[in-house]
């Protein structure tokens, strides 16, 4: 090892009786300690640091698997969490939207394709989300069609292009509610208060907490109460209409309690009147 | 193929040689193997080496060998395990990701035991098989394993098998442990 002649050896190595105490126990350099030490505790942060992505990994396998069995709302619940804590993964990001849309959710879609930003990709879900987000955008063109139509009281139209959102677009639940909406709408203008209260009562069973709904229920049954006379209609309608009022809160949309309002009359006078009739009347200041 | 000079490698990937150097140092310490030289990293080909005194036993020849292989494997796994799920599974652009994995791997690609690691197991092998050394037994498929991956190095097998170990085989695992 030093280089001078010696008689010693270690096997078939010639040694000094200097270097052979040092080769027998070689001593272990400060600087690599040193480095060990470093090392074990890059190791534990590594740990530490790696543990905060385990649950983000796992619900993201989740989810994945989630969205190949077709369980969409279950995809979407778990991506959520793991967008809560790797805001920044792409593949969960491009999932979650894909999933939003497939689960009818189009505004949460629209959150995260702005989170998503202006990001450069060829991921294959890219393609299918352009495609799914066309049929939106054209199942919310149609809609608003149908909004304007209804708004102006062409109801048959409107039932049409809803109808057409609602079949373009049927993960939504909204458009669904509009199209049968729509449909009340021209059952009431036919005169046909029983399948309006009919669609009413179904809306209202399906949307248990919407006061709207629950107010075009009572609406229909003081439609009923006008056209026949019977009390029982009367009754059922009152109960209704308190119990969306109560729902709606204390300080109720204007336009609901506007509806409110027309229900009353209706229940009142007996009398079905359209909705600028009843207008003209208040105005005119004509009490039931 | 891409030619890159194993000096290069060796630079980009610095801490898997000095940990397989030092684990032999600690191996020839633990056998009571007398050691004349070291050199843990070099600009050089060998990159790291230890001469040490040739051990008696099998056993102690076989842990010498084995034991970087052993050691950088561990540490590649538990350095790569952080990086995985943020890189492999949620593709995060995350630096600190990315320098524990090229730690990890840096740390992997240099476990395989080096041709020179493998002779005296090969020497070794017949003599203990003869004497019934059960560890010679089961450990000569193992050696030929290496012996074959050292030769594939060229073709990156050294690489391919830190990715295997770090990053491949652990997401495997963790897709069916969910």
């Amino acid at each position: 090892m030093c280089g001078l002649a010696s008689e010693g050896k270690i096997g078939a190595v010639p040694i000094c009786s200097r270097c052979e105490p040092v080769a027998r126990r070689r001593p272990i350099p400060g600087w690599l300690l040193g480095s060990g030490l470093l090392l074990v505790a890059l190791l534990v942060a590594d740990l530490f640091w790696g543990a905060r992505h385990w649950e983000p990994a796992r619900d993201y396998v989740l989810a994945s698997r989630a969205a190949a069995s077709g369980d969409w709302r279950q995809a979407a619940a778990l991506l959520t969490n793991v967008l809560d804590r790797a805001p920044g993964s792409e593949p969960a990001l491009l999932l979650k939207i894909k999933a939003d849309l497939l689960n009818g959710d189009p505004e949460s879609a629209y959150r995260h394709i702005d989170a998503f930003g202006d990001r450069k990709t060829d991921d294959p879900l890219i393609k299918e989300i352009n495609e799914k987000l066309a049929r939106v955008e054209r199942a919310g063109q149609k809609a608003s069609e149908g909004r304007s139509l209804a708004a102006s009281n062409q109801n048959e139209a409107a039932l049409a292009a809803f109808s057409e959102a609602a079949e373009t677009y049927p993960e939504f639940e909204g458009f669904k509610i509009a199209r049968d909406m729509a449909e009340a709408s021209v059952a009431f203008d036919h005169h046909d208060y029983a399948s309006f209260t009919a669609t009413a009562r179904r809306l209202h069973e399906a949307h248990p907490g919407d006061p709207s709904v629950q107010m075009m229920l009572a609406s229909g049954l003081a439609a009923r109460y006008a056209a026949s006379g019977d009390q029982s209609f009367a009754a059922e309608a009152h109960t209704e209409l308190e119990q969306a009022l109560a729902a709606a809160g204390p300080q109720p949309d204007p336009g609901l309690a506007d509806y409110a309002e027309r229900i009353r009359y209706r229940l009142a006078t007996k009398e079905i009147v359209t909705k600028e009739e009843y207008e003209r009347r208040k105005h005119a200041g004509e009490q039931p | 193929m891409i030619p890159i000079p194993g000096i290069l490698i060796a630079l980009l990937t610095f801490p898997g040689v000095i940990i397989h150097e030092a684990a032999h140092l600690i191996f020839c310490r633990l056998a009571g193997l007398a050691v004349f030289d070291v050199c843990y990293f070099r600009v050089g080909s060998p990159a790291g080496y230890v001469i040490h005194e040739v051990p008696t036993t099998y056993r102690a020849s076989f842990a010498v060998s084995m034991g970087p292989f052993v050691a950088n494997s561990a540490l590649c796994v538990a350095f790569c395990s952080a990086g995985l799920l943020p890189v492999w599974e949620l593709k995060l652009q995350d630096p600190v990701a990315y320098f524990f994995l090229w730690l990890g791997l840096s740390i992997g690609m240099h476990a395989f035991p080096s041709a020179q690691d493998l002779k005296p197991l090969f020497a070794g092998a017949g003599p203990a098989i003869r004497s019934g050394s059960l560890l010679a037994i089961v450990g000569l498929p193992f050696i030929a394993v290496f012996w074959v991956g050292n030769l594939l190095r060229f073709f990156w097998a050294d690489l391919l098998y830190g990715v295997g170990i770090g990053l491949a085989l652990p997401a495997w695992l963790l897709e069916r442990a969910i």
